[in-house]
């Protein structure tokens, strides 16, 4: 793991198509925002610290399977995505999860009802 | 004295709005316009005109406040200003400027226009206030001088007094055996002179229009002083010791108004020769002009300087010295302007400007090294001297100057003759200091610098990294900041530092940063780089909106192709927060991350990087990788 302090990543409004697989390797990092670039997916991260990951305005699908594994995870904003049910299902996994934005928030909610 | 050699010069007075001819053959026609020139006579030889008269019109013009030395630009004025009251409290407090003006003679000018008297304050007065104080420190008269350096700081209490007060009291006092209060009388107030010389010319030069200072300030503080300090017994008393002090100097050491004006003039007329040979001039010009120069150098290099009871020889030194100094800035400004790298003809001219100046310098030090500590007189020139040198990417010659220089003792040679310097001033020029460390920082040594490396290959990166220290430990022994170092895209901080000095007290940390980062970068590949950093000394830095351009790359092969600052990268280990949105960014290095170890928070946003590797570092331990 590399030894890093980085608590605060902002990289919103480029154009970046895809993200680094080091940036699973923050471990200090709580707070992730990746808004409006061109993201179809996130990399596989166990960020046990992220509090808070926003990733509006991407080409989202699905989300990597690791992220059920950031247990700290508070806020998600994934408004703007094309998300798919599967997608939905890994987030819901997230046992501090207060508030999940996403377009077709209704789906979302009846999503987390069936799960718990 | 030495006949001061005949210059080539020819001035020549056009009305404003005509434009004048070059003359064919050598002869250097220097156009002034008549409003800012004075009664200089056509056709006269440059160091025989006659005084230049004083022009009402620029009286009026008040000295403007600035928050930062030129010299120091890392340095507040608070900060500076906090030491010059202590200085002022502990050194008199019931000597009355004024009385000193009187001694003096220094005459005060009421400009009916705004109702306000003025101090026509020009650099020749300030060495006279200057010399009159090193002399009353040099006879043991302390209080008189410390009346003096009262006066001066009244008089010029803007940011040359505040510079030079660094200079002398942050700098030098910082060292027990170099204590400028403890060297020789010669050395002292050579050095002091060298200070009100070098230092105002170099660092002020916009501040001189047509050839006169604008350096006025009005007498209102003054006299407020004074009349808080009373006591009209004791000024008078005083003003009588001082009085007769000074007719003393003047007679004992033929330091009399005669020699006093004769500087303050040439000074003055000096410095429109830099102007004109910088703007009006051809290399061939130069060549041709610094011939003669070189020649008088030679010749007084040559000339036996141990007998130091001739006063007034040595004093020569100091008249000569600022013209040829002058001459030197104006030919090494106007070799900088002409320069056109893709021409032969052109990098030769300069080679040979590089070669003829170094050697000039060398005579003049070693002919008035024995009289006066000119180090610092010679220092502005050697480090002009040694840029152009760089820009012809004479990098080794430079290397060697610098070492030289900057080493404790070493030798020149002048006029076939190999001296040596030893315990010189030299090595307390934050210039000269700067220019080694910018040389070094902008071509690193060809060095693979990775946590691999280092553990397989050790010996080069021993070598560089005892290098680094050897120079951080005499730059902490001689209590020098490097504060002219300026690095790759630099200009960007210019602006933010700005941001930050009007908020808080950021830059100070930043000041500490810059200075250390380049010492660290070792000690960051081999050790905890956290640990070295205490949180206080974190800075946030923001470039919010400030576009990032990349300038040319010093080396082709350089893989620092960054639109960051350089210093910025080099400080990374003190940076916390680190904002470049908006800033233009359309690449980063994959080791960019590598640099700020310690971030905690990074914002890039509202920019146009693309590729996915250019967020975070590749690896801690891969710093810097030089192909």
């Amino acid at each position: 793991m590399i030894k890093s302090y980085l608590q605060v990543l902002d990289v919103s409004s480029n154009i970046l198509e895809t993200l680094p697989q080091s940036i699973g390797r923050l471990a200090s990092l709580q707070s992730l925002n990746v808004d409006h670039n061109g993201l179809f997916r996130l990399p596989e991260f166990q960020l046990k610290r992220l509090l808070s990951l926003s990733a509006v305005g991407n080409k989202i699908s699905l989300l990597p399977n690791t992220l059920s594994e950031c247990i700290e995870l508070q806020t998600i904003d994934l408004s703007g995505n094309p998300l798919s049910s599967k997608a939905v299902v890994t987030v819901s996994k997230l046992p501090k999860l207060l508030k999940f934005q996403h377009d077709e928030i209704k789906k979302i909610e009846k999503k987390l009802r069936w799960a718990n | 004295l030495l006949p001061l050699p005949k210059l080539q010069l020819e001035r020549k007075i056009i009305p404003a709005g005509e434009k004048h001819e070059r003359q064919p053959g050598k002869t250097i026609v220097m156009t002034t316009k008549t409003t800012t020139t004075g009664n200089f006579s056509t056709h006269q030889d440059f160091v025989q005109l006659p005084p230049k008269a004083n022009d009402p019109s620029e009286s009026e013009k008040d000295e403007s406040t600035t928050t930062t030395s030129p010299l120091f630009p890392w340095m507040t004025r608070s900060s500076l200003l906090s030491d010059e009251k202590n200085t002022t409290n502990s050194s008199s407090s019931s000597h009355s400027p004024r009385v000193v003006y009187d001694a003096l003679g220094v005459k005060l000018e009421h400009d009916d226009t705004t109702d306000r008297s003025y101090i026509d304050m020009d650099p020749g007065t300030a060495m006279q206030l200057l010399a009159s104080y090193q002399w009353t420190m040099h006879s043991g008269r302390l209080d008189h001088a410390a009346a003096l350096i009262t006066a001066y700081k009244e008089l010029n209490g803007d940011d040359h007094y505040t510079t030079i007060l660094a200079l002398q009291e942050k700098t030098l006092l910082r060292d027990e055996k170099r204590n400028i209060f403890t060297r020789s009388f010669e050395a002292h107030l050579g050095l002091v002179l060298a200070y009100a010389v070098a230092e105002y010319e170099v660092t002020h030069g916009e501040k001189f229009k047509g050839g006169k200072l604008l350096n006025k300030i009005t007498s209102e503080s003054f006299k407020t002083r004074a009349s808080e300090q009373g006591g009209e017994e004791r000024a008078r008393l005083v003003s009588s010791e001082i009085t007769k002090e000074w007719k003393r100097v003047k007679d004992e050491s033929g330091l009399g108004s005669e020699v006093l004006e004769l500087l303050i003039d040439k000074t003055s007329r000096a410095r429109i020769l830099r102007s004109d040979i910088q703007y009006h001039c051809s290399l061939d010009d130069v060549l041709g002009m610094i011939l003669p120069l070189t020649e008088f150098a030679q010749a007084a290099a040559a000339q036996n300087t141990n007998d130091k009871s001739d006063f007034v020889q040595s004093w020569s030194v100091l008249t000569v010295i600022p013209i040829f100094a002058q001459a030197i800035f104006g030919a090494l400004g106007c070799a900088a302007r002409h320069f056109d790298e893709s021409s032969d003809s052109s990098i030769a001219t300069l080679r040979t400007l590089v070669t003829k100046v170094d050697l000039m310098l060398d005579n003049f030090r070693s002919w008035s090294h024995d009289l006066f500590q000119t180090d610092f007189l010679l220092a502005p020139i050697y480090a002009a001297n040694i840029s152009l040198a760089a820009t012809i990417r004479q990098y080794d010659k430079a290397q060697m100057r610098l070492e030289g220089f900057l080493s404790d003792r070493h030798s020149i040679v002048s006029s076939k003759v190999i001296k040596q310097f030893e315990g010189t001033l030299m090595p307390f020029s934050e210039l000269l200091w700067s220019q080694l460390i910018q040389l070094q920082a902008a071509l690193p040594k060809r060095l693979k610098v990775s946590s691999l490396t280092l553990m397989s290959d050790e010996s080069l990166p021993t070598a560089q990294q005892q290098e680094s220290k050897a120079i951080e430990s005499s730059l902490k022994k001689l209590g020098v900041f490097p504060c002219h170092v300026i690095l790759r895209n630099d200009s960007t901080i210019v602006k933010v530092m700005n941001q930050l000095n009007s908020e808080n007290d950021a830059d100070d940390g930043m000041k500490e940063a810059l200075t250390t980062s380049f010492f660290d970068l070792h000690d960051r590949l081999q050790e905890d780089p956290s640990h070295a950093v205490e949180p206080a000394k974190r800075i946030k830095l923001s470039f919010i909106g400030q576009p990032l351009r990349s300038a040319p790359a010093y080396q082709p092969s350089s893989t620092l192709q960054y639109a960051i600052p350089q210093s910025v990268l080099l400080a990374g280990n003190f940076i916390e927060s680190l904002n470049l949105s908006a800033t233009g960014l359309h690449y980063l290095h994959p080791t960019f991350g590598s640099y700020f170890p310690n971030l905690k928070v990074r914002a890039l946003s509202w920019n146009t990087l693309l590729n996915n590797d250019q967020i975070l570092p590749s690896g801690v331990g891969c710093l810097i990788e030089h192909p």
